[in-house]
């Protein structure tokens, strides 16, 4: 009864509110309601009540025969002997004299159970207009004394029908208001979830039990997990590696116990693919999320723009680090030449001395070591100026092969070609392109057997012919995997004698060229795969 | 790779590249003429006493390898192998460095080296030749425009035709025992008075 009383609009814990009391006193005051006027229909009450009985069928009867009001009673007989009980009991307490807080009680409860029931005010008005004929005929019927004191009291009985019909408006009148207010309430609602759902970010509502409360569309786009599957469980199993748990819960706590939003936090999230995503999020408490409090964190996926800085961060150590060696190059070039020379001037001291000689032999190779590494190191982190001219890819690859005739001498090796027809032309810097295929190359005569054969395709995109296409695959023994992704680090080799940047070089020239290069994955062999924006009109 | 014995100057500012060359050159077969410490020093060694080939460094204080070594060229001609820690395509770009003939990028060995002498050498013969054939093409231009304005003076003068004024000019000088050529500069030289000429 209770939870009845706190949901219906006008009734607080304590009974009805104060507004509703306070209205129908208003409402006393304004048609001049007085004491006389209970006592007068008080009395009056003695003469109607016999006919109470047939007024009460009379009114069941005109509900009976309008559709749209008996269309009402669902309850068949039962309900009707039900409610023409009530309506008596509502008689007499009409006609009690007694109209204080409880009696308002009572009547704004029938008025609200008339707007409950869906019952039209229209026809509210109409009932109570039939039932206020049928009281006046009765008063008059019964009347016994003298005539001139009739009206008087047929007055105080309209003034106490009009305030009846007043509360029962009244309770119309809040129905109304609060269906308007909810009417807002859901459109705001809507509002906010489809301001929620479009928005771009990750949105997460937090218990503190570490439960997922709410799992945004972009958060299932961004993880690619569906809410239906996360929602409920540990999001920090879910999301986050164990070693951030420790982190993200103590900064949490912090918005939790009231403390100033979370801003600008940054961590790495775990998508269902097993792929990670950098996100910087927001983080604040909501005292009231669905009746408990809760953290909204709202994240943004700064990935690629981790991705960018990254890249301009090893850019910009590139460029000092070639700034520096380039600065460097005299003075280390002459600190080369004074070892080199020093060196031959001792093996000229040491002649026909083998052993130490031997030792000199030593420094030698370990002197050019240094010397191609530091070399490597120069080309490597000088900053790549193309000398770009207009030519045909397969001129540069066939001039590289030539270059290593001396190579292919000791070990032949067939180059096949496969060149699609109509011109392959790109923008590119002989020397530096011929520099990546002749790497390429060499990596690929190493890899081959004896006769073995390399073969080169190059052409067209087909699905985006601004792109020309150009791979190198061997049949040697293939690229294992953890090679693979390490390819083109610079320094990382797996040959015994390599400085490791031919690789990182080539893929920084192509890049230049506004190209990419790749490993390919194919079923024998290694594979090269080099991508040159063609020149347009070639 | 049979490059003849030559008298080698030396210039570089680092003490232990003029101690190699001083060691190593000798053992290339060749001599070492003179060694200086700066362009300024490479200058004086071969003012008076001129070397048949030039090592020189580039960066030196007070003067450059580059400056002394072209100051030399053009006084007269030697061949000249610059010794720099910049790439030599690099420098090879740069303006006024037409005079040397080769570039050997630090570090080297000794066999760069010895190549690059060789190359030096090479080249600057062939220089040579080009510049003797230049020099004989200039000469007979010279001589042609010569008897070409004597036989015109001598067609006008002694009314002759064109056969006339070339045979005369040719016995003319079989008389004086002289070239064609020199016969009709002299012609010219003394106011072009056919009687002047034997």
């Amino acid at each position: 009864m209770k939870d009845r009383l706190r949901s219906t609009p006008g009734m607080t814990e304590e009974g009805i509110a104060p507004e509703v009391v306070d209205q129908y006193r208003r409402l006393q005051r304004y048609v001049g309601w007085t004491d006389s006027d209970a006592q007068r229909v008080k009395a009056a009450g003695d003469i109607v009540r016999p006919a109470f009985a047939a007024l009460i069928d009379d009114f069941y009867e005109a509900i009976r025969q309008e559709p749209i009001t008996a269309q009402l009673i669902t309850g068949g007989e039962q309900q009707i002997m039900r409610l023409k009980k009530t309506l008596i009991r509502w008689l007499d307490e009409l006609f009690s004299g007694v109209y204080d807080e409880g009696y308002v009680a009572r009547r704004w409860q029938v008025g609200r159970r008339h707007v409950e029931i869906g019952l039209r005010q229209v026809y509210a008005d109409a009932a109570m207009a039939r039932l206020r004929a049928g009281l006046q005929i009765a008063l008059e019927d019964g009347w016994n004394a003298d005539w001139q004191e009739l009206p008087p009291v047929a007055r105080s009985i309209d003034r106490l029908l009009d305030l009846e019909i007043a509360l029962i408006e009244d309770a119309y009148t809040w129905e109304r208001l609060s269906a308007q207010r909810s009417v807002v309430k859901e459109q705001s609602e809507a509002t906010f979830r489809n301001l929620v759902e479009a928005a771009r970010c990750i949105i997460l509502i937090l218990r503190h039990d570490h439960t997922l409360a709410y799992f945004s569309p972009f958060a299932e786009k961004v993880t690619g997990h569906a809410a239906g599957d996360v929602v409920g469980q540990d999001y920090l199993s879910l999301f986050f590696s164990q070693d951030d748990h420790a982190g993200i819960d103590q900064e949490l706590e912090r918005v939790w116990q009231g403390g100033p939003a979370s801003m600008g936090y940054e961590n790495t999230i775990h998508c269902r693919d097993g792929g990670q995503r950098t996100i910087l999020w927001n983080a604040q408490r909501l005292d009231d999320y669905e009746g408990a409090p809760a953290v909204l964190a709202v994240g943004h996926d700064i990935s690629d723009v981790k991705d960018a800085q990254n890249r301009l961060l090893q850019a910009e150590r590139l460029a000092a680090i070639g700034e520096t060696v380039t600065g460097l190059a005299h003075e280390s070039r002459n600190a080369f030449q004074r070892s080199q020379a020093c060196l031959e001037m001792l093996a000229l001291e040491l002649e026909g001395r083998t052993g130490e000689l031997e030792l000199v032999e030593r420094i030698q190779r370990a002197l050019d070591h240094l010397h191609q590494l530091y070399e490597a190191v120069r080309d490597y982190a000088a900053p790549i100026t193309l000398d770009g001219h207009p030519a045909e890819v397969a001129h540069i690859w066939r001039d590289a092969w030539s270059h290593l005739e001396g190579k292919r001498a000791e070990k032949p090796v067939t180059l096949q070609e496969t060149v699609s027809d109509g011109p392959l032309t790109c923008e590119l810097d002989w020397f530096k392109l011929g520099q990546v295929f002749r790497n390429i190359f060499e990596n690929a005569l190493d890899a081959c057997p004896t006769n073995g054969t390399i073969r080169v395709t190059a052409g067209r995109d087909p699905q985006n012919p601004e792109w020309i296409e150009i791979s190198v695959r061997d049949d040697g023994d293939g690229i294992p995997e953890e090679t693979r992704a390490r390819l083109f680090e610079p320094f990382y080799t797996t040959k015994t004698k390599g400085t490791g940047l031919g690789m990182a070089i080539a893929k920084r020239i192509v890049e230049a060229h506004g190209g990419t290069i790749a490993v390919g994955a194919p079923s024998v062999g290694a594979e090269f795969l080099i991508r040159l924006p063609a020149l347009s009109d070639a | 790779m049979s490059t003849p014995s030559l008298r080698i100057a030396v210039a570089d500012d680092e003490p232990d590249a003029r101690e190699y060359f001083e060691r190593m050159l000798p053992r290339m077969g060749h001599q070492v003429h003179a060694v200086a410490a700066n362009g300024h020093e490479l200058l004086e060694c071969c003012r008076l006493d001129r070397p048949d080939f030039i090592v020189t460094d580039w960066r030196m204080p007070e003067k450059d390898g580059i400056s002394a070594s072209r100051e030399l060229f053009f006084h007269s001609r030697l061949p000249i192998l610059l010794v720099s820690a910049q790439g030599w395509d690099e420098v090879a770009r740069l303006p006024g460095t037409d005079h040397l003939m080769a570039g050997l990028e630090k570090p080297f060995k000794r066999p760069d080296l010895e190549q690059a002498i060789h190359l030096a050498h090479e080249r600057f013969a062939h220089f040579r030749i080009v510049e003797q054939q230049t020099a004989d093409l200039e000469q007979a231009l010279s001589d042609r425009q010569s008897m070409e304005h004597a036989k015109q003076v001598l067609m006008r003068k002694l009314k002759l035709d064109e056969r006339g004024a070339f045979s005369w000019l040719h016995q003319s000088a079989e008389r004086a025992e002289r070239t064609v050529a020199d016969l009709a500069r002299e012609f010219i030289a003394n106011d072009l008075d056919p009687l002047s000429l034997p």
